[in-house]
């Protein structure tokens, strides 16, 4: 295809989850003859119009929402002056969970698309997230959707955007509809018009350097490197280096993502592709690394790479059956390839045996992972509760291991991530202080609400920093709250006490002193290590008592009988007990029955094996440990999930 | 079906195989079907000793809901008249009886199982109570009872999984029979005077041979030349049956087959012979798996387990292994973590 080299990029930047980004993708990629385009005019269509091309993972097309940021090159011939663009689109996640996929593009972007609601409007994370992209100077392009529906309100969401971003309403805002397509073409001309190219793209000529952006696994060709050409070009057959490792390979293929990977002769400053390159292990291929021509000398000057994510909870990720513990190994090293927000970190477990402690950006993040790992990679994982990570500072340091320097405290904390590494009780008389991780959480929500909110927050030791009125109807509050407090049920409650219209963000502010307490659970008498949590010291007995009634509601009847049991600081507070099973044998066994009960207990011995034995052989199903956090009726998918009410 | 029919099968058999002197010959009835000349014609002309008669209840409501044609009162009278003429030492007269039937009462279940005693015992024919079946009503997915009975969702009751209803159903009768009867547990569903357990039931359980002719029955042989266990599967189909039976080189009766691995017919064993209270005892079972090591699919640190919990026996040595009265109830359970 002949196209003028003038290659833009346009980051359909972060708005608010369910706005309508990769809807719009779909209306994009059709309009420009990418994909094929389906009626959605026509009662019939639609079920296909809403098939979210870009949302590729089964996770999202499952739940609904975009957990990957996705790449597609498009060409679009402009109307008048029939010059053809190669325009890149980068369909981002909107659920703050997701945040560093969006970081991570706007390194490979030159203008965003702020999409608003025009029924909802602007929502916390409209907020937060306009300003990320307006610091990283890209230029914004603001579009109203949803203007098909009959509640759409275009003129407020104006004023809104008025007052919360300075946008000019007179200034001719987009008006789109990602649904029917409406006011796209549009859409595309402003693109050309107000997203400039890539700052000075350099000659084909000069040496090829690029940035890798992301990967993925792929169980044909392995690893799949997408990079961000800087300068120069890539052919079928050139050698590359990596900066980061500094291991050369020959290109073995080469293309853009259209929007699936389509190979191309050549790749050439400007243009985002993808390139495999026959790595070895996943572990060779390094997000934000940079690939330059193997010829180039000296090497050049690399990439900034990608600031780490910083994990915000922490689980326990551990194989059903012990012996899948490298098969498990493999799965996360391939998903976190294509997810490198996670943090992964071997432990292990009296209960559970060998597994990882994995860090997230939040519990939608956690959950959606744990689903990928089971339906990308076959691997079932039992996933211990959520927790924070805290930090304790100890009066006599020598006693304790694993110090580390904290820069905020100029002193010496160790850090926990597991609950199994709280100090026990004879060790708690050595603790000076524990410091828990505090976030500042903004809320927006209709007025009438606000009463409930407030509660709320304050139930979970919320501490109120603004009450901003930003319209007629809508108010926008802030929160001190501990991290800890919003991993539990607070954010379905927040949900459900609102009917779905309060939203919800926050951000990390640093760690305050806190007085904690671990709370244990017990099986027969003997304490289950997976299954402890750390509290504040006024929630223990709470938790302690609702810990122990959500686990009998999870397991089943066994052939002893299951005291369970709640522990905290060496005390017991709560007990309920599962009594023993008293039948269970099939009535009649003659000649003809035998096949058929061999058949059934093979059926069942596998259903057997999403159940972990613990304690002496007390048999826990997989997801026992997570449904502690949030009750049994939200263990399939936990806080932050897209759930109308 | 005729004495006179019976006859000549047990004929053509015994000119066909050697059989044993205390051979038994078993019958399956209806209550509705039997008088005393028919029972007698039975005994003389058919040879048989063993029978037996499938009342289910004695209760009328009961009987309706099962859809059984016969009425609690000429139960009681067939039963009764069986053990009349079924009256010599190696006799055997059985009677069936359910429980779990969707508004029965574990009262209700006691009271009717002593009243059917106090009958027995009135008309002077205690000594004729030689075995019994109690079975719980099972539901298998798919049938009318079990869509009966997810309508009429009865109070603890769920077709799938025992309640706790029926757990102290079964328990009340075993606890009854062993201390009212002369009748010992035997298996799970299954209580005998010694010596008159079911012989063509042990078989099965014991995983003996077996031939089974006529639509959709089964057999299982031993082919000891080359160490083969066969399964045999007759069509359920009249038709296609009767058109097998008419093929001369199907040789009549079998239809299909199918070869065991090894480790099919040493898990086989297990299961069946965990129905027992007598148990396994390996050296018989590691015969009929033609001298493999049965033990080798039993997971013994899950029998050590259930040994503490008093649900199983077994001895250091390894060379049996045994149900109590209390793993016996839910032998299920327990096989799922015993089998490896
Ligand atoms: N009526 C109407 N519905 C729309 C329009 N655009 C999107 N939707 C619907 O809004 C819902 C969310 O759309 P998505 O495209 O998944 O939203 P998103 O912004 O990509 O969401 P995340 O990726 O989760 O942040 C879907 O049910 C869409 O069908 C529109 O213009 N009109
Ligand atoms: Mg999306």
């Amino acid at each position: 295809m002949k196209f003028i080299v003038r290659v833009l990029r346009v980051g359909e930047s972060r708005t608010h989850i369910d706005h309508g980004k990769s809807t719009l993708a779909d209306r994009l990629l059709e309009a420009t003859d990418t994909t094929e385009t389906i009626s959605t005019t026509a009662s019939g269509g639609g079920n296909k119009a809403n098939q979210r091309v870009l949302d590729k993972l089964a996770v999202e097309k499952s739940r609904g929402i975009t957990v990957k940021a996705q790449t597609a090159s498009m060409f679009y011939t402009h109307p008048v002056s029939k010059i053809t663009y190669l325009l890149n689109l980068i369909d981002t996640p909107g659920h703050v969970d997701f945040s560093y996929e969006v970081s991570r593009s706007l390194s490979a972007c030159q203008g965003t698309l702020l999409l608003v609601d025009a029924c909802q409007g602007v929502q916390a994370q409209t907020v937060a997230n306009f300003f990320l992209a307006f610091s990283e100077n890209l230029a914004i392009v603001p579009v109203l959707n949803k203007i098909d529906l009959p509640a759409s309100d275009p003129q407020k969401v104006l004023r809104q955007l008025e007052t919360a971003f300075d946008i000019d309403s007179s200034a001719n805002v987009l008006q789109v509809s990602a649904k029917t397509g409406l006011g796209v073409p549009a859409l595309l001309e402003r693109v050309i018009s107000d997203i400039p190219p890539p700052q000075s793209p350099v000659s084909k000529t000069e040496p090829f350097k690029a940035l890798l952006f992301d990967t993925w696994y792929d169980s044909y060709v392995g690893v799949v490197c997408l990079v961000a050409v800087h300068s120069g070009q890539i052919r079928k057959g050139d050698r590359i280096t990596s900066h980061h490792t500094k291991l050369s390979y020959d290109v073995i293929s080469l293309g853009i993502m259209h929007p699936e990977q389509t190979a191309t002769p050549s790749l050439s400053a400007g243009q985002v592709g993808f390139l495999h390159l026959g790595m070895k292990t996943t572990r060779d291929a390094n997000i934000g690394d940079t690939f330059y021509a193997a010829t180039t000398s000296p090497p050049p000057t690399p990439f900034p790479g990608f600031k780490p994510a910083k994990s915000m909870v922490f689980a326990g990720a551990y194989p059903i059956d012990a012996s899948e513990f490298p098969k498990m190994q493999d799965a996360i090293d391939r998903l976190t390839l294509n997810d490198a927000s996670v943090s992964v970190a071997r432990e292990s477990s009296t209960a559970l045996g060998q597994g990882f402690r994995l860090g997230f950006l939040g519990t939608l993040h956690m959950d959606v992972f744990r689903q990928r790992l089971e339906e990308e990679h076959d691997s079932t994982v039992i996933n211990t509760a959520p927790s924070a990570s805290y930090q304790v500072a100890y009066k006599d340091e020598r006693k304790v291991q694993g110090m580390e320097w904290n820069e905020n405290f100029g002193r010496n904390v160790k850090i926990i991530r597991n609950p199994a590494d709280f100090p026990e009780p004879d060790e708690l008389g050595n603790v000076e202080a524990f410091y828990e991780p505090i976030v500042v959480g903004t809320l927006i929500t209709p007025v009438e609400y606000v009463g409930g909110l407030m509660e709320l927050c304050g139930t979970h030791r919320g501490e109120q920093l603004e009450y901003t009125t930003i319209d007629e109807n809508r108010v926008l509050l802030k929160y001190k709250l501990p991290m800890s407090e919003i991993l539990t049920d607070f954010y379905d409650t927040l949900k459900s006490r609102t009917q779905g219209y309060a939203t919800f963000d926050y951000e990390e502010s640093g760690y305050a002193r806190s007085d904690l307490v671990k709370v244990n659970l017990l099986l027969n008498g003997h304490r289950v290590d997976a299954l402890a949590t750390i509290v504040h010291r006024a929630a223990a007995e709470r938790v302690a008592k609702t810990w122990v009634k959500r686990l009998k509601g999870v397991v089943e009847r066994q052939l002893v009988e299951i005291v369970i049991q709640g522990q905290v600081d060496g005390k017991i507070v709560s007990r309920e007990s599962v009594s023993a099973l008293r039948k269970d044998v099939t009535a009649k066994l003659y000649g003809g029955d035998v096949t058929r009960k061999m058949k059934l207990l093979e059926k069942q011995k596998a259903g057997k094996k999403r159940m972990k034995a613990v304690a002496g052989g007390i048999q826990l199903p997989q997801e026992a440990f997570l449904s502690l956090i949030n009750g049994v009726e939200d263990s399939g998918d936990s806080s932050g999930g897209k759930k109308k009410k | 079906m005729p004495a006179s029919s019976i006859k000549s099968i047990v004929s053509l058999v015994k000119g066909c195989v050697e059989t044993s002197p205390n051979l038994e010959i078993a019958l399956e009835s209806n209550p509705s079907s039997l008088s005393i000349e028919k029972l007698q014609q039975f005994k003389a002309d058919g040879s048989i000793n063993r029978l037996s008669i499938g009342i289910q209840s004695f209760q009328d409501s009961r009987l309706k809901f099962l859809g059984r044609d016969h009425s609690s009162e000429n139960a009681l009278q067939s039963l009764l008249d069986a053990y009349k003429v079924f009256n010599s030492d190696r006799d055997t007269v059985s009677c069936d009886l359910m429980f779990g039937i969707p508004g029965q009462s574990e009262t209700e279940w006691i009271r009717e199982l002593n009243w059917l005693f106090d009958n027995i015992n009135d008309s002077s024919h205690w000594n004729a109570l030689k075995h019994m079946s109690l079975y719980q009503l099972t539901y298998e997915p798919g049938t009318p009872l079990w869509r009966i009975a997810v309508k009429s969702s009865i109070a603890d009751f769920n077709p799938l999984k025992t309640s706790d209803v029926t757990a102290a159903m079964y328990e009340a009768a075993v606890a009854l029979l062993h201390t009212r009867t002369n009748l010992r547990h035997y298996e799970v569903s299954n209580y005998a005077m010694p010596g008159h357990e079911s012989v063509h039931n042990m078989a099965y359980w014991k995983g003996w041979d077996y031939i089974g002719v006529g639509p959709g029955a089964h057999g299982r042989y031993s082919d000891d030349a080359k160490s083969e266990r066969i399964k045999t599967m007759k069509f359920v189909k009249l038709d296609a049956y009767i058109q097998q039976c008419k093929s001369i080189d199907a040789n009549g009766t079998q239809i299909r087959k199918k070869m065991y691995d090894n480790v099919a017919i040493m898990k086989e064993l297990i299961v069946v012979g965990l129905r027992v209270k007598q148990g396994i005892c390996f050296e018989n079972a590691n015969n009929l798996a033609f001298g493999a090591d049965v033990r080798q699919v039993v997971n013994w640190d899950a029998v050590e387990r259930f040994r503490k919990l008093k649900l199983l026996a077994s001895d250091d040595k390894k060379s049996f292994l045994q149900p109590t009265e209390r793993g016996l109830a839910v032998i299920d359970s327990i096989l799922l973590d015993l089998l490896l």
